[in-house]
C-alpha cells in the first residue's frame, strides 16, 4: 500500500505492508534516530511525535500514520540540541539509547503542559524507561530545559 | 585540578540524541541477511532428529545451521580474560538443548518474514528430558544437564558436571567451628536472592560482513570485543588475524553483554554465504535467551561476644548458574571476596560453596558480580545479630567494619577465580560515609521507627558496601595518544563504553595530564584493528586500569613533546615551560598547533604517538554506606521509598556528575532487585517474566528522592586518584531494605524481592504470635 | 502476526459489513494489543475517519466517542471535573504518555479487560454504551454479557454525576496492571462500590452497598460491617502479582478507606 507521511517538514512516500509499523519503515529508510526498545508497546523507546503528540512508533501502523505528521529527532535539531545540553550539564546522558525518545516526549511536554510540578513532570515521561540514570538526573535535565529553578 | 573532578558533559551524548547513527544496527549493511534462531520449547531435551529440508526449500532462505553443520568444539560464552575461569561447556549448536529458549537452529534470510516462515518449517523430534528446575536438588540429580563429551574447565574450578557442578571453592582464615562456640551470641540464617534481568534498553544486537580484504568484520553490542574476537576465532578456527570486532555504541549492558550472544551464528553465516548478516534479539530472547543474575541460597552464621565485637562468619553459598556456565565459578567468588573483607577483624571466616547447573536460562554477570547477593545477605544478618545483641547495628559496624589502612587476609586468598593479591586500604572512608550518611537521612531522629498518620511508620535501614578496581594481574587495559597537525590529539583506547561514560573520563584524564580540555581529546576507543587491547567493560575495571594506561600514555606524550619544543626552541629540557599550549624557554614561543604543524608538514616531520598499558597489582576497593528512608503502610504492607542516602568512597570522582549517575543508576537497578524485580518460572521451566508487562523494571516515579554526596579520597595507585565507581551502588539496597522494614514493622524478610504481600504476612504472622501468648 | 488487509471503514455499517464478512476480520482500536497478539487477521477494520474522536457534552451525560483516546480522556475538563476526578485517575494511571495518546477508550472498555483501571470506575457511575447494532445497554449488563459481542461500540455515555468519587489503583510500579483497583461513587446518601483486577473483571460489591445504604446512619461500625460483607461476598483469586488472601486485605483496607474519604 502506498502511504503519504509529512516526516520532518517533508512529504515522503512509502510502500507499505498492510501489517507494517512505522518504527520499522522508518528504520528501513534509514531515520536510524527512532530506536527499538521491547517491539512491544512497553518500553517508550521508540516514540516519535505523530501531529505533535508522543506515540509509540513500534505499535503504529505505518498505514495508520497515511496523511498525518511525523517528527522524529532530525526533524527539530536546534530544540534537540537545547535538550542535550541540559542532559549533558546533569550528565543524564549515559548509554542515550532511550535519549531520543525521550527527548521527543520532552519537547511535546514543553509544548502541552505550563509550570508542570516534579510529579507532573515524572508522569508525562514514566513511559520512558530507562535502565542507566535512576532517573534523578533525567528530572533535573529536564527542569533545566523547561527553564524553571532546580 | 582543570578537567578531572569536574563538571563536565560527555563527549558522544548530544550527537546520541540529536539522533546520528551509533548504535550496532544503524552501522549495519541495508541489505543484510536476517538470522533467526529456533530455540527450544523444552526445559530438557535431546534432539533425536531434525529436518530443515523444507526451510532450506523456502525461497529467500539462505542458509539453515543445525548441531550437524558446526565444529564441534566447546567454549565459554563467558567474556574473560584467557584461559578462562568459566567451563567450556557449550557448543555453537548442540545435540541437547537445556533450557527453554536454548539455541536448536539457525536460519539466514532475505527478510525477517521469510526467517520466521522458515523457522516454522523445521521439523524437530525431540526426546524430553526431565528438567533441573530446583537448584536445591541439582546436586548430584539424576538427571545430568552436560552428559556430553568435549567439555572442560580451563583450570581446576572444581567443575563436576555428572554431579550437576560448574564450580566450587572453600576458604577459610582460623576455625571457624571452633570460634563460633566460644562466641556469647550467634545467629544463623538462609537468604534467598533471585535472578534479575538486565533490562539494557538495546536488546542484544550484532551486524557482520566479509571486507574488501576478505576479513570478518563484527559490529556487536558488547562489553568485550577483544575476547569476542578470541573466542569466534579458537571455536570457528578462523584466523585471529582475519577478524576485526568493532563495538559502537551501546545500549547498557550491565553485565549482560559480558558474554558473546549472537556473534557466533551471525559469523559463520557470514562465512558460508559471503553475504552480510545481522541479528537482533527480540524482547522475549533478550529475556529467555541471554543472561540473568545468578540466584543464591546463602547461609551465614555470625558470632560475637556480648560486647560487640564479631569473632566469626562462617558463610555457604549455593549459586544456580543455569544451563551454562559463563561467570559460575568468578560471581560465586565475589559472594565472598568482595563482601567479607568488610568486617576484617574477625579471628575465624569461612567461605565456601558450589555452583550448579539447572535447566533455568544461563546466569551470568551482573552488575555487583556476586556482591549485592552476598551484601544482603551479610549485612541483613549483622542487622539480626544487632537484634540479638540489643546492640546498635551503626555502633555495632563502626566497631568492627574495616578502616584505612587496615586489611583483611581475604584479599590475599580470593582472587578472580585464582588466588588473590594482598593490599592495605590505603583509601578507606567508610566512618566518613557511615557518619555523613547518618546526617543525611536524619537517622538519630527516626531510628529505628517513627509512627505517622493514616496508619503509615517511617522506618530507617542501612547497609555498607564493598567492591573493587580491575582484577589485578589479570585485567589489562593499554592507550595510545597521536598528536595531530593543528594541536589536537587523539586517543584510541580499547576500553569499551558501554555509557558508564570511559570515553568521556578517559579524555578527562588525558586532558588533564596535557593540560588541554576535553575538545582537543578526540576518543576512538574499541575496535581490535585500530585500538590497543583491553580486557572490556567489567569488574569495574576501566577508570582504574585503563585510566592508568592512558595516564601513562599522557605522560609519555608529553616527554615526546617537551623533547621536540626543546629542539626547535633551541634550548635545554630543563629549561622548556609547557601549560598545555605554550611552550616557553629563554624569551622564545611556540604554541602546539605551530609546533605539531611544524613536525607534520615543514622540518624534521615526525608522528608523535605514545603507547602505553597497564595491569593492576592490587585492586583498591570503593566504599560506600547506603541509607534508606522508607514510609511502611501497616495495614496493607505496602511501602513507599522516601528517600535513598548514598555516600560512596571512590577516590577521586573523574567526572562528578558521571560518577553520581553511575552511583544512582545502581542504586535503582539495587531497589528494583530488591522491591519487584522477579525472574519467574512455571511449572515446565518456561520464563513467565519474559516481557516487560510481566517484568517490572522501576520508572520515573517509583523513585522519590536520591541524594548522592563523594568522600574526599584519593588513592594514590589511581589515576589522579581515583578507583572505580560503576558496580558499587547496586550493592545496598536489597539489606537496606530489608533492615528499614525490620526497623519500621519488625518483619525480617529472608527471600528477595521484598514484596508488601511478603511484608504484610510478615505482620500478620507477629499478630497471631501476640495473641497466642496473650 | 500477519494482517492481510487494512480497510478504513467509510461509515459505520460499512464496519460492520465488512467485520461480518470472515470471523477473522478486526476492528483496531487503537492497536496497542497487535505486538502481544498471536492470530493472523483477515481485514483489519480502521474507524478512524467516523468522527468518534469527540468528547461531547449533553443534558444529563458527557459523550465520549469510542475512538476518543486515553489521553484526550484524561485531560477533558469535563472529566477532570466529575466526581473527584475518579475518571481521571482511573485512566492517568495507564502506562505512560505515548501509550495513552493510542490506546481509545472504546477498545479499552469492549475487551472487558480484567485488569482494567477504566471499567472499574466507570461501573461505580452510570455508564451506558452505546452499539450500533444492539444500541444502548448499561456498562454492567455489557460486563456480565457472556462470549464475544459481535458489535461496533460507538458511544460511551456517562451521567454527569454531582457526588463524591474514589478510586485506587494497586499495583507494583507505575506501568504494571492493577494488582486490586477500588472505585467508590457517592450521591444522595447512597453508595456504589466497584472491586476490579481482583484478578476477575470489576464487579459491584452489591450486599456491601445495601448494607451502607440502608443504615440508618453510616457508623464505623456498619462501615466494618459493609466491608466483612464485600470479603464475603466477592469472588478473589491468585495470580502472579498477588495471592488470593492479600488481595481480599487490599479490597478491604481500600473499601473501608475509599468509604471515609467519600465522607469526609
Amino acid at each position: 500500500m502506498k502511504i503519504k507521511i509529512m516526516l520532518n517538514q517533508q512529504v515522503k512516500e512509502f510502500d507499505v505492508q498492510p501489517d507494517e509499523f512505522l518504527l520499522d519503515t522508518l528504520r528501513n529508510h534509514h531515520v536510524t534516530s527512532v530506536k527499538k526498545g521491547c517491539d512491544q508497546s512497553t518500553c517508550g523507546v521508540c516514540t516519535v511525535l505523530l501531529d505533535g503528540k508522543p506515540v509509540l512508533s513500534c505499535s503504529l501502523l505505518s498505514v495508520r500514520a497515511d496523511g498525518h505528521e511525523v517528527v522524529t529527532v532530525d526533524g527539530i535539531q536546534d530544540e534537540i540540541e537545547k535538550i542535550s545540553d541540559s542532559f549533558g550539564h546533569e550528565g543524564a546522558d549515559q548509554c542515550g539509547y532511550c535519549n531520543t525518545g525521550l527527548a521527543l516526549t520532552i519537547y511535546a511536554m514543553k509544548r502541552e503542559l505550563k509550570s508542570p510540578s516534579d510529579l507532573d513532570i515524572k508522569k508525562y515521561v514514566v513511559g520512558n524507561l530507562c535502565r542507566c540514570s535512576g532517573y534523578e538526573a533525567q528530572l533535573k535535565a529536564i527542569k533545566r530545559y523547561l527553564g524553571e529553578k532546580l | 585540578m582543570k578537567v578531572v573532578k569536574h563538571v563536565i558533559p560527555s563527549v558522544d551524548g548530544k550527537g546520541i540524541m540529536m539522533g546520528r547513527p551509533a548504535y550496532t544496527d544503524d552501522l549495519a549493511q541495508p541489505n543484510s541477511l536476517i538470522v533467526k534462531v529456533l530455540r527450544s520449547p523444552y526445559a530438557f531435551a535431546r534432539i533425536k532428529k531434525i529436518d530443515v529440508t523444507k526451510a532450506k526449500a523456502l525461497t529467500g532462505v539462505e542458509l539453515v545451521l543445525t548441531h550437524h553443520d558446526v565444529p564441534k568444539k566447546s567454549f565459554t560464552r563467558a567474556g574473560q580474560g584467557y584461559p578462562e575461569p568459566s567451563p567450556h561447556d557449550k557448543f555453537v549448536l548442540d545435540e541437547y538443548v537445556r533450557y527453554v529458549g536454548d539455541e536448536v537452529a539457525a536460519v539466514a534470510a532475505i527478510s525477517d518474514k521469510i526467517a520466521r516462515k522458515a523457522l516454522s518449517l523445521i521439523e524437530v523430534e525431540y526426546e524430553v528430558l526431565t528438567p533441573v528446575l530446583d537448584f536445591e536438588k541439582a546436586y548430584e540429580n539424576p538427571s545430568i544437564i552436560h552428559p556430553e563429551e568435549g567439555i572442560h574447565e580451563m583450570f581446576p574450578i572444581g567443575f563436576l558436571p555428572k554431579k550437576n557442578v560448574a564450580a566450587s571453592y572453600e576458604m577459610h582464615v582460623g576455625d571457624v567451628e571452633k570460634t563460633l562456640k566460644s562466641c556469647d551470641v550467634v545467629i544463623e540464617q538462609s537468604f534467598y536472592t533471585q535472578a534479575q534481568a538486565h533490562s539494557m534498553m538495546e536488546p542484544h544486537t550484532v551486524n557482520a560482513h566479509l571486507d574488501f580484504q576478505n576479513r570478518l568484520m563484527i559490529y556487536s553490542s558488547t562489553q568485550t570485543p577483544f575476547h569476542v574476537r578470541r573466542i569466534i576465532s579458537q571455536t570457528l578456527d578462523h584466523p585471529i588475524s582475519k577478524i576485526r570486532v568493532i563495538k559502537p555504541r551501546v545500549g547498557g549492558g550491565f553485565g549482560g553483554k559480558q558474554a558473546l550472544h549472537g556473534e557466533m551464528l551471525v559469523s559463520m553465516v557470514v562465512l558460508r554465504t559471503k553475504k552480510p548478516a545481522k541479528m537482533i534479539y527480540t524482547r522475549k530472547e533478550v529475556f529467555e535467551s541471554s543472561y540473568t543474575r545468578h540466584p543464591m541460597r546463602i547461609d551465614i552464621k555470625l558470632g560475637a561476644m556480648k560486647d560487640g565485637t564479631l569473632k566469626a562468619i562462617d558463610c555457604f553459598v549455593l549459586s544456580d548458574t543455569g544451563a551454562y556456565g559463563e561467570h559460575a565459578l568468578t560471581v560465586f567468588m565475589v559472594t565472598g571476596s568482595k563482601v567479607l573483607p568488610l568486617y576484617n577483624k574477625v579471628d575465624a571466616v569461612r567461605f565456601n560453596g558450589q555452583v550448579v547447573y539447572t535447566n533455568h536460562v544461563s546466569a551470568g554477570a551482573f552488575r555487583g558480580y556476586g556482591a549485592i547477593q552476598g551484601n544482603y545477605a551479610l549485612e541483613s544478618a549483622v542487622d539480626m545479630l544487632c537484634t540479638k545483641l540489643k546492640m546498635d547495628p551503626i555502633k555495632f559496624r563502626q566497631k568492627n567494619m574495616i578502616l584505612e589502612g587496615e586489611t583483611s587476609p581475604i584479599f590475599a586468598i580470593m582472587g578472580e577465580g585464582t588466588e588473590g593479591t594482598a593490599m592495605n586500604m590505603e583509601t578507606c572512608k567508610l566512618d566518613f560515609c557511615v557518619k555523613r550518611g547518618m546526617e543525611l537521612i536524619s537517622w538519630k531522629n527516626t531510628y529505628p521507627r517513627k509512627q505517622l498518620e493514616n496508619h503509615k511508620v517511617k522506618g530507617v535501614g542501612m547497609a555498607l558496601a564493598m567492591q573493587g578496581s580491575g582484577i589485578p594481574y589479570i585485567d589489562m587495559g593499554a592507550a595510545t595518544i597521536k598528536l595531530n597537525d593543528g594541536g589536537f590529539y587523539n586517543l584510541t583506547v580499547g576500553a569499551t563504553d558501554i555509557g558508564q561514560g570511559s570515553d568521556t573520563v578517559l579524555a578527562q584524564i588525558a586532558a588533564e595530564e596535557l593540560m588541554t580540555t576535553v575538545d582537543k581529546i578526540i576518543v576512538y576507543s574499541s575496535d581490535t584493528d585500530l585500538t590497543p587491547f583491553d580486557t572490556g567493560a567489567y569488574a569495574s575495571s576501566t577508570t582504574f586500569v585503563s585510566g592508568n594506561a592512558v595516564l601513562k600514555a599522557a605522560v609519555n606524550m608529553k616527554e615526546m613533546l617537551m623533547q621536540e619544543a626543546s629542539k626547535i626552541l633551541e634550548s635545554d629540557l630543563e629549561d622548556v615551560s609547557f601549560d598545555g599550549y605554550t611552550f616557553e624557554a629563554n624569551e622564545k614561543k611556540i604554541t602546539l598547533p605551530d609546533l605539531s604543524n611544524r613536525i607534520t608538514y615543514n622540518h624534521d616531520q615526525k608522528q608523535l604517538t605514545a603507547t602505553n598499558s597497564y595491569v593492576g597489582h592490587k585492586s583498591p576497593p570503593p566504599f560506600m554506606a547506603g541509607f534508606i528512608e522508607v514510609d511502611v503502610d501497616q495495614e496493607t504492607g505496602e511501602f513507599d521509598i522516601v528517600h535513598y542516602v548514598s555516600v560512596v568512597d571512590c577516590g577521586t570522582p573523574i567526572n562528578l556528575k558521571g560518577a553520581q549517575g553511575q552511583v544512582e543508576g545502581g542504586i535503582v537497578q539495587g531497589l528494583g532487585m530488591a522491591t519487584f524485580e522477579d525472574v519467574k518460572y512455571g511449572k515446565k521451566g518456561n520464563l513467565i517474566s519474559n516481557s516487560f508487562l510481566t517484568y517490572k523494571i522501576p520508572t520515573a516515579l517509583d523513585i522519590h528522592k536520591l541524594t548522592t554526596e563523594f568522600a574526599e579520597s584519593y588513592e594514590e595507585s589511581g589515576p589522579f586518584g581515583a578507583k572505580s565507581v560503576g558496580e558499587i551502588g547496586i550493592d545496598t539496597p536489597p539489606a537496606a531494605l530489608s533492615n528499614a522494614i525490620f526497623n519500621a514493622v519488625g518483619v525480617r524478610i529472608t527471600k528477595l524481592p521484598i514484596t508488601p504481600e511478603k511484608i504484610w504476612r510478615g505482620m500478620q504472622e507477629l499478630k497471631e504470635k501476640k495473641d497466642e501468648s496473650k | 502476526m500477519e494482517i492481510k488487509t487494512y480497510h478504513q471503514a467509510t461509515t459505520l455499517l460499512d464496519a460492520y459489513e465488512t467485520l461480518n464478512k470472515d470471523p477473522k476480520n478486526v476492528i483496531i482500536g487503537g492497536g496497542l494489543w497487535l505486538k502481544h497478539a498471536n492470530q493472523n487477521v483477515n481485514t483489519l477494520i480502521d474507524l478512524s475517519q467516523l468522527g468518534l474522536n469527540q468528547i461531547t457534552e449533553e443534558k444529563d451525560d458527557i459523550v465520549v466517542g469510542a475512538m476518543v483516546t486515553i489521553r484526550d480522556f484524561e485531560t477533558n475538563p469535563l472529566i477532570h471535573q466529575l466526581a473527584s476526578g475518579m475518571l481521571y485517575l482511573g485512566t492517568n494511571q495507564i502506562m505512560g504518555t505515548g501509550f495513552r495518546n493510542m490506546a481509545t477508550i472504546g477498545g479499552s472498555i469492549f475487551g472487558k479487560y480484567p485488569f482494567s483501571d477504566l471499567i472499574t470506575p466507570l461501573l461505580a457511575l452510570d455508564t451506558r454504551l452505546v452499539f450500533f447494532m444492539s444500541g444502548e445497554m448499561s456498562l454492567l449488563e455489557y460486563i456480565e454479557k457472556k462470549g464475544k459481542l459481535n458489535d461496533i461500540l460507538v458511544y460511551i455515555k456517562i451521567k454527569k454525576h454531582a457526588g463524591k468519587g474514589y478510586f485506587k489503583k494497586v499495583s507494583n510500579t507505575q506501568l504494571a496492571f492493577s494488582m486490586l483497583n477500588v472505585a467508590i461513587h457517592y450521591q444522595h446518601q447512597q453508595f456504589k462500590i466497584v472491586v476490579g483486577s481482583r484478578p476477575g473483571v470489576a464487579e459491584l460489591a452489591i450486599e456491601a452497598m445495601n448494607h451502607l445504604n440502608q443504615a440508618k446512619s453510616v457508623t464505623k461500625d456498619v462501615i466494618h460491617e459493609a466491608v466483612e460483607l464485600m470479603a464475603k461476598t466477592t469472588q478473589f483469586g491468585d495470580n502472579e502479582d498477588a495471592t488470593e488472601g492479600y488481595r481480599r486485605e487490599l479490597a478491604k483496607v481500600y473499601m473501608k478507606r475509599g468509604i471515609e474519604e467519600v465522607l469526609a
